[in-house]
């Protein structure tokens, strides 16, 4: 299944924090784990990627998938480092409080019903 | 008889280094990217070069990745001084993993890196040696297949 939805209204919505904005505006799809070789190998392209992971290699993986951006879950801070290079990479890294199934089932209802 | 690749670059990955690691992918990435090679094919050999590269950051002592560009395809050959792969049929496998407890814990460990790359290239090739180390190969053709 593929959505079409610009991610200011994604981060209005589910009241998300920004970290770092990106450059791709369409999210059209998301993908929940925090196995990097899971995303790397099944994650559709501009999605975004929910997940408690928040070291430097998320960017890597995110970035090499073409990923519109990362949810960070739980409340967790990613480290300065990793901030910028979501900068550079040109990728939407974002945080909420909510844990990912909760975060998850938020985005996928509001993907499906536009 | 091979003929003369256009370019060679070779970058060095120390093991259990997690902080870098994905560095020399994403130094390929650019070259591919600078090249003007298809999305697609940079899609390709990025997963492959990272999955490669986080292999000799989670198992081995220290290695060295080395991408080679031929008119016709792209080669990267990962080579690492380490302790080998024990048995290759199930390192295959999907799910299968033998990653320290810390790459687990940063969501590396998944059992899905070598299939990554087998899934990825055109052609795979691994040679190892218990208790010295092991070079993995994979190649993705340049050729247009839609």
């Amino acid at each position: 299944m593929k959505f079409v939805m610009d991610i200011n209204s994604i981060i209005d919505a589910l009241n998300l924090t920004i970290f770092s904005s990106g450059k791709e505006k369409i999210v059209e799809n998301g993908y929940t784990s925090d196995l990097l070789s899971v995303v790397l190998a099944k994650a559709p392209k501009k999605s975004l990627w929910i997940t408690v992971q928040r070291h430097l290699n998320i960017i890597a993986v995110a970035s090499i998938r073409e990923l519109t951006g990362i949810i960070i879950c739980n409340n967790l801070i990613p480290d300065e480092e990793v901030i910028k290079k979501s900068n550079e990479e040109g990728l939407w890294l974002l945080g909420t409080e909510l844990d990912p199934f909760t975060i998850s089932g938020k985005l996928y209802k509001i993907l499906k019903d536009g | 008889m091979e003929n003369q690749p256009l370019l060679v670059e070779s970058f060095k990955i120390i093991g259990k280094d997690y902080e870098n690691g994905g560095e020399a992918s994403s130094k390929i990435k650019s070259i591919l990217k600078k090249l003007g090679i298809p999305p697609e094919i940079i899609k390709k050999v990025s997963i492959c070069a990272y999955e490669s590269e986080m292999n000799i950051v989670i198992y081995a002592y220290e290695g060295e990745i080395t991408l080679f560009i031929y008119k016709d395809r792209i080669k990267v050959e990962a080579k690492d001084i380490g302790p080998g792969i024990e048995n290759l049929e199930l390192a295959m496998k999907e799910g299968y993993s033998t990653a320290p407890p810390e790459a687990i814990e940063l969501g590396f460990g998944a059992g899905m890196g070598l299939p990554n790359i087998k899934n990825n290239s055109d052609r795979m090739k691994i040679d190892t040696d218990i208790g010295k180390g092991t070079t993995l190969t994979f190649e993705v053709d340049l050729n247009e297949k839609g």
